[in-house]
């Protein structure tokens, strides 16, 4: 048995609107990519969105999960937990944990820009069992995820470097904060406040990722009128 | 020296021309205007008809090319679809 969150009691319910809001986010940035690959038919296009798609999808299960599963701990905490045994509860969990690692494993294998389907196989087959077989399964959830980010922050480091627009900044610090996020929940304890600071960094990532996609919608509007 | 053209501008390219010569055109033609070799634009005919952006026409003087209201949208969406692109790191 194991720990996937520790939640401050006070916390309860902003956790659930703050998870929202991601979904939200997630899901605008998956829409808007479906609408570009539809006129382009672009592969990477369909890929990064499928991989936000994923991500709201497990924003969706998470904030489900903390309405329905948070379970009391002593001194004002809730916790998550992770059984052996094959209930509601944990069904609910291992979709959360599967839908949020494809979102970072697709969006890893579109910036590496991959072309075979065969590694996009291999790196889930090597995450689930990585999780599998590990005794920490938590702290492996959240190393696998941060490996991918890092990852995928290089890329938009890469990308900022070539092109030195606002937009792929604002991504790039945007992706950033999702990494950091992703590090504080690998790192978090049995102390909750690591709970809070994750989740602020979270939003303040999709906020900048946002920014960056309204931009895009705006300057696409303008384009039309002239 | 003017930069290596990426993957959607040769798209662009390749639908402008079409376009330009009153939406059809003869695979000669492509190639000239292109700028591509023989063997890159018939990759990329290939891609576009696959996407349905372009239909292959058998007529009487030979094969020729028809750019299709999915390659029109691309070419008025150009701009949006570039911008994202650039934005999210995509091309």
């Amino acid at each position: 048995m194991a720990n996937l969150h520790y939640i401050p009691n006070w916390f309860f319910g902003f956790n659930i609107a703050f998870e929202m809001v991601f979904m939200l986010a997630a899901a605008l940035i998956a829409l808007y990519s479906y609408k570009i690959y539809k006129i382009s038919s672009q592969r990477e296009i369909k890929l990064f969105g499928i991989s936000f798609g994923f991500l709201s999808a497990s924003y969706f299960v998470s904030s489900f999960i903390s309405l329905f599963f948070a379970s009391a701990l002593e001194g004002n905490t809730l916790c998550i937990t992770i059984r052996r045994i094959l209930d509601a509860q944990n069904i609910a969990v291992a979709v959360y944990i599967g839908l949020l690692l494809l979102g970072y494993i697709t969006l890893l294998y579109t910036t590496l820009k991959l072309e075979r389907p065969r590694i996009y196989g291999l790196l889930i087959l090597l995450t689930a069992a990585a999780i599998n077989f590990s005794f920490n399964k938590v702290f492996m959830i959240y190393f696998i995820s941060s490996l991918a980010l890092l990852f995928v922050n290089y890329h938009y480091y890469m990308e900022f470097m070539k092109r030195k627009n606002t937009n792929v900044f604002l991504v790039f610090w945007g992706m950033f904060f999702l990494f950091v996020s992703n590090v504080i929940f690998l790192l978090q304890t049995a102390q909750t406040s690591t709970y809070v600071i994750s989740h602020i960094t979270e939003l303040l990532g999709y906020c900048f990722i946002v920014a960056s996609l309204i931009k895009v919608i705006k300057n696409g509007k303008e384009k039309k009128q002239t | 020296m003017e930069k290596k053209r990426n993957r959607l501008e040769i798209i662009r390219d390749i639908l402008k021309v079409i376009k330009e010569k009153n939406g059809r055109i003869k695979p000669t033609h492509i190639l000239y205007k292109s700028n591509l070799s023989h063997q890159m634009m018939k990759e990329y005919l290939d891609e576009l008809i696959a996407k349905q952006f372009v239909n292959e026409l058998e007529l009487k003087k030979g094969k020729t090319y028809e750019i299709t209201s999915k390659g029109m949208q691309y070419l008025e969406e150009y701009n949006t679809v570039v911008n994202f692109t650039n934005a999210f790191g995509l091309d």
